[in-house]
């Protein structure tokens, strides 16, 4: 698994629960519209702590899977613990749900947020372990940096599932419904990825050649990024404008040592890439559609496109809509999102950027169609997913259906297949090495 | 003695007389005999107040009598023909905190956002979401908006008087101008209050009856009459979703920061 050094410390975080637990110390007020309406309705909340989160089980059937691992049977337990009173808010969302039965969690993926947040008459602070979700599509996103992605796991249905929560702190003005966001990030967290096993995402004769002494510790100032995002409405349009100044999230790496024979790479070493994002995001209501659009450019530290350890400038695009069919509750989700990957020919192997590419194309596209149908007085939801990568033939498709016989318990039957174009010649992709990774699983949930 | 004969002899004659004369003094006044859409126009000044705060019970009943409640609160700002309405979700925890926005402007424009606390993040939502279920229950979300069409969106034709339990109605048929998600509505409004006692949706071809829309519990608050409970059946399934407003205030202070996608995002102002 690709990690920093120091995922397992955090000192940072106990300052955090020092400062809500002080903050926790202050009176408290009710939810809702508590200033218009009488308080003596039983059900408006008397003091300022919330409690909520579901606990379940899940069983999963690996098809293709071997021996033990074909068959998980896991416990989870999501709390999200709140307190507010008014002018603070404190938030600690836990999650204890073992993605394997020999995982071993980390504190930092069972503390899934932390934060504490402060409002003011012109807008709110806050700081502490988060997750932002910035750009207009469904659930997907081009111009989203903030956090990265676990996906030691394969890809989730809630892609906002597999963000890595980080130390982030954050001061957003509002004025009407403008509003512009500034976040410092004091430290850097790469994505997470799979090296061995199962959700390998690459050879493992790739995985061997990494030396492990040579992954940067990016919990360090040295790593320190900063971002801005400005939105408002303008007429029927949400936009905004996004600028992050840091380092792309998927790691790079760099040849250490090569056979002197066959000048094969027998050791390499981790690098990030510095970089900027100049992005942009628009909703739309058009007719019956909702209209999503992200845009943006990633200017790269290699700025003449010369250095194969560092990836070279890109643009990144995403385009889709969404609607109701009328006269029925079917709802329909379709996404476009790519990447163009400017002076990248493919033709060198050892290029970081072959990375981040398929089938040596400077180009990646990818399509995504989510059709949603609630039945049965929405008490049973059918949810269908496809993604699919043009350049390498590869799919996902997820299929769910979700039983909510009432507003606290749901059974989830969902089974996902991945796939690809096969043969040897065929392009290389995440979608083909986890091609045996198909599963089926029952989740069975109660929400308090 | 023939003064107690005089007197009903002289009343019939004055009441004959009011009843020959009667076009002719509506001639004079000009004083109009009431028409369809003179009074959904009462119906819909009615409804009309600056601001309005309510605090509402909903409970989705399904064929078999089970019963899932919702509590939510709306306010709704009408300020230069402008009214922005925002639904905040109190209770079960499934749906808690989920947040709606719409401004409806007067050039016919309406903007809509939504806010999912699963997903963090507000979205802003077409037209075509407006026919759908407003959070499981039988209105869709332009139902919440109103339940009867304005003088001039409709072409309103008065059918008939009828008593509908224990009030007297103007049954009026509105038949929209523009597509819509009812072919026709037939609305039942009371002659005395003018809150509409009862209203059938038909289908797209105006030939079928697809819900029915029943009040009760008509109170006047702050001047206005108001139905308290009402209940909405979508008559294929028999499923209903009933309404009771535990509180309703009309023409009440509101600051304006509660309808911004500000307040949708945070649920504070």
């Amino acid at each position: 698994m690709v990690a920093s050094k120091h995922a397992g410390t955090y000192p940072i975080m106990w300052w955090v629960i020092a400062v809500c637990l002080v903050v926790a110390a202050q009176p408290v007020m009710a939810e809702g519209f508590s200033s218009v309406f009488t308080m003596d309705e039983s059900s408006l909340e008397p003091d300022g702590f919330d409690l909520a989160g579901t606990a379940g089980f899940a069983f999963s059937y690996g098809f293709e899977a071997k021996g033990d691992s074909r068959v998980t049977a896991l416990p989870a337990l999501d709390l999200d613990l709140s307190w507010s009173n008014g002018e603070n808010e404190v938030f600690a969302g836990l999650t204890l749900e073992p993605h394997a039965m020999d995982d071993t969690l980390q504190w930092d993926e069972v503390i899934d947020q932390l934060y504490l947040r402060r409002y003011f008459p012109w807008g709110r602070m806050e700081g502490g372990l988060m997750k932002r979700e910035w750009g207009k599509g469904d659930g997907a996103h081009v111009v989203d940096p903030l956090n990265a992605m676990d996906q030691r796991y394969g890809i989730l249905p809630d892609l906002n599932e597999m963000k890595i929560a980080e130390m982030m702190a954050s001061i957003q003005v509002q004025k009407g419904d403008s509003a512009l966001e500034l976040v410092y990030k004091p430290f850097f967290q790469p994505m997470r990825l799979s090296l061995t096993g199962d959700w390998a995402v690459v050879d493992a004769s790739m995985a061997s050649l990494i030396d492990a002494d040579s992954v940067p510790d990016t919990h360090t100032l040295a790593y320190s990024q900063f971002a801005a995002h400005a939105r408002t409405i303008w007429g029927p349009a949400d936009i905004g404008l996004i600028y992050y100044y840091g380092f792309l999230n998927q790691p790079g790496y760099e040849i250490l040592a090569v056979d002197p024979v066959t000048y094969y790479p027998t050791s390499v070493g981790l690098r990030y890439t510095q970089a900027q994002l100049f992005g942009g995001e628009a909703a739309l209501a058009v007719g019956p559609f909702t209209i999503m659009l992200e845009g943006g450019f990633w200017l790269s530290e290699d700025s003449a496109g010369t250095e194969p350890s560092l990836y070279n400038h890109k643009f990144v695009y995403l385009a889709g809509f969404d609607f109701t069919v009328p006269k029925t509750a079917l709802f329909v989700s379709f996404l476009w999102n790519g990447q163009y990957i400017l002076g990248f020919d493919g033709l060198s192997a050892f290029d970081v950027d072959s990375l981040q590419s398929y089938d040596g194309k400077a180009h990646a596209d990818t399509l995504i169609l989510t059709l949603q149908l609630p039945l049965v007085d929405q008490r049973l939801e059918t949810r269908l997913t496809g993604m699919y990568q043009l350049e390498s033939s590869g799919y996902l498709i997820i299929g769910a259906c979700t039983w909510t016989p009432d507003d606290d318990l749901s059974l989830e039957l969902s089974v996902n297949l991945y796939g690809a174009a096969q043969g040897d010649t065929a392009p290389q992709s995440v979608f083909k090495r986890w091609m045996d990774n198909d599963s089926a699983s029952i989740k069975l949930n109660y929400r308090f | 003695m023939n003064d107690t004969k005089k007197a009903p002899f002289g009343t019939l004659i004055a009441i004959i007389l009011w009843l020959a004369m009667m076009p002719a003094v509506y001639a004079q006044t000009d004083l109009p005999s009431p028409t369809g859409s003179m009074i959904m126009e009462q119906v819909t000044e009615g409804q009309k107040a600056s601001s309005s705060a309510m605090d509402i019970q909903m409970t989705l009943i399904d064929t078999k009598g089970t019963q899932h409640s919702r509590r939510l609160q709306i306010l709704s700002r009408t300020e230069s023909q402008e009214t922005r309405t925002i639904t905040v979700f109190l209770s079960p925890a499934s749906v808690k905190n989920t947040r709606f926005l719409s401004v409806e402007r007067p050039d016919g424009g309406d903007d809509q956002w939504i806010f999912l606390p699963a997903l963090g993040k507000v979205k802003r939502i077409a037209a075509s979401e407006r026919s759908g279920s407003f959070m499981g229950s039988d209105f869709t979300y332009a139902d919440m908006a109103s339940f009867s069409y304005g003088k001039d969106e409709a072409q309103h034709t008065l059918l008939r008087q009828e008593n509908l339990g224990n009030h007297t109605c103007h049954v009026v048929e509105s038949i929209p101008k523009t597509v819509s998600d009812y072919g026709k509505t037939i609305t039942w409004v009371d002659t005395t209050t003018f809150v509409a006692i009862q209203v059938e949706f038909y289908d797209s071809n105006g030939s079928n009856p697809v819900k029915t829309l029943t009040s009760e519990n008509i109170q006047q608050v702050d001047g206005k009459w108001v139905a308290r409970m009402m209940t909405m059946t979508t008559l294929a399934t028999g499923h209903k979703t009933h309404i009771e407003m535990s509180q309703v205030t009309y023409n009440v202070t509101l600051d304006p920061a509660y309808f911004t996608v500000a307040f949708l995002e945070t649920g504070r102002i």
